[in-house]
């Protein structure tokens, strides 16, 4: 096997709205960033990649409007409909299988032209047994808040802690669209969504792009990049169905990461691994991912939460400031994690940067009503 | 950005409403079809069955998600009858909208399944906890159309 290495990043800072950029534009500008940072011209490129879902787009067919922006014309190119991070995992694969040597991912959000969010994601239930409710997709959070938090005792305080953490840190970081101050005591006044889940707790939507380039070892070095290696990459899906998921419990994050840590030959990912961005489209989901991926036992990841919202703790979790302080950025979530990553790797997070960051590790989840999440362990060595 | 700094940057920076007008069939399939057309002739849930797995599916399944066992000669009546095993109050419509009046909504584990049906909720809340005994409460035979909501609720 030959190592894989992102050599390349670009990337805009989310936004709530961007009404003045076309998607296309906004990816234009991470691509031209991201062939810069690279050394490379898209015509060097084997393959490129672009995440996407066509009824976030407003289009369909969407992949036969990806090449243009990426420099991609007359290329081979493919879509896949999943999160930026299953995108990366597809791109180590036409890697290692040796069909490519360089390859170009590229993931965006213009969240802020889908006029009707939750009702498309309704349609992302089953017709005949969840749809006829007419109730808001968030009822599954709230479902699985509520069983996550009776069966593992954390806490609703807790839970509104990461809010509070997460939106924090999120003003140290540049890319962030929701930095700022809040406490748990208003995260839990703000208005039910879906109880016990509060409206301050779902992250807000943002709009964005980035596009990463990646390489195979050989190609790496006769880069001028500074070189990040995938070390590890998993991706898993639970049961789709409502009716057969284990409540409560985040299979798919388990699974994906105990992958991600097997393939990087990690067994202790506290002590070996430096920072972790871990999905919080929800702030329970935090905890939840947390102790799914071996972090915390259960029950103990909202304590840990809690303490390090209440002052200076060591707790490299979602430094960027997560989703709750980034944004939603919908397709493009997973690699606004490996963007953090890969900035902390390289010394260049401003801030917020982590002292001796050597290694990161990067868990994205799809949203509801999903149980498919993905897994990545980036090294700077 | 404020609501209104917002609609004045749409008026300088061009944009285009448009829709998606789409409109499906969904094929119940011969599972489906069998649990709806239980649900509405007599009133009650169909499951089906996984001996490999000692799995029990509501509402019933051709195929076994787990061992990928055919399912279809395992279809049988299950109790109306189960257990809370966890809860929501919703506050929205599909569209974001907020409910005048919010809903319940549980899942429930019904004697002899497995796993969970999602549906409304009739419990007094400070009655609600993990392990309660709900039951089905079906609407009256000549008002079941064949539809999930042919099940009223859970209480």
């Amino acid at each position: 096997m030959t190592r894989v290495a992102i050599v390349g990043l670009g990337f805009v800072p989310a936004q709530r709205k961007t009404p003045q950029y076309s998607y296309r534009e906004m990816t234009y500008r991470a691509a031209r960033q991201a062939y810069e940072d690279a050394g490379i011209s898209p015509k060097e490129v084997d393959c490129f990649i672009t995440c996407a879902e066509d009824l976030h787009e407003g289009t369909s067919i969407f992949d036969e409007y990806t090449p243009d922006q990426l420099g991609a014309v007359h290329k081979p190119m493919h879509t896949v409909t999943h999160d930026g991070l299953v995108g990366l995992a597809c791109a180590w694969m036409a890697i290692e299988s040796g069909a490519a040597e360089l390859v170009v991912i590229e993931a965006h959000s213009k969240a802020s032209n889908i006029l009707t969010l939750d009702d498309l994601t309704t349609y992302a239930m089953d017709p005949a047994l969840t749809r006829p409710f007419s109730l808001s997709p968030h009822f599954v959070a709230g479902l699985e808040m509520n069983a996550f938090l009776t069966q593992s005792e954390n806490t609703e305080e807790a839970c509104a802690a990461a809010v509070v953490l997460n939106r924090l840190r999120a003003g140290k970081n540049p890319a962030a669209a929701y930095g700022g101050e809040t406490t748990v005591a208003q995260v839990l006044r703000s208005k039910p969504l879906s109880a016990p889940l509060k409206e301050a707790e779902k992250s807000p939507t943002a709009d964005g792009a980035v596009v990463a380039v990646v390489a195979s070892q050989e190609r790496a070095r006769r880069l001028k990049g500074r070189p990040i290696w995938i070390e590890g990459i998993s991706w898993i899906s639970d049961s789709p169905s409502l009716e057969s998921r284990e409540w409560g419990q985040a299979f798919y994050a388990q699974e994906a990461a105990a992958g991600a840590f097997r393939m990087a030959q990690i067994t202790d990912p506290l002590r070996e691994v430096d920072l972790f961005e871990v999905d919080d489209t929800y702030a329970y989901k935090e905890l939840q991912h947390l102790e799914a991926i071996g972090l915390y036992e259960r029950g103990k990841a909202g304590r840990a939460v809690l303490d390090a919202a209440q002052g200076p703790k060591d707790f490299p979790v979602n430094l960027s400031g997560g989703c709750l302080g980034r944004g939603d950025l919908l397709e493009a979530k997973g690699l606004y994690q490996i963007v953090e990553l890969v900035l902390q790797l390289r010394g260049e997070a401003g801030k917020r940067q982590r002292a001796c960051a050597r290694r990161g590790f990067a868990l994205s989840w799809r949203g509801v009503p999903t149980t498919s999440g993905a897994a990545a362990v980036l090294s700077k060595n | 950005m404020p609501a209104t700094k917002t609609r004045q940057a749409l008026k300088v920076w061009g944009s285009w409403k448009g829709e998606l007008p789409l409109q499906n069939l969904y094929t119940a399939g011969i599972a489906g079809n069998e649990f709806f057309r239980v649900l509405k002739e007599r009133g009650e849930l169909l499951g089906a069955f996984c001996q490999q797995c000692e799995y029990g599916y509501v509402p019933a399944r051709s195929f076994c998600e787990r061992c990928f066992a055919d399912l279809s000669g395992t279809f049988k009546t299950v109790s109306s009858e189960g257990v809370l095993l966890a809860w929501t109050q919703c506050h929205r419509d599909r569209t974001g909208k907020t409910l005048k009046k919010p809903v319940w909504l549980g899942a429930v584990r019904l004697q002899g399944s497995s796993s969970a049906l999602i549906h409304i909720l009739k419990v007094p809340p400070q009655e609600l906890h993990a392990g309660r005994f709900v039951r089905a409460i079906f609407k009256p035979a000549a008002q079941r159309v064949g539809s999930i909501l042919d099940l009223s609720h859970f209480e």
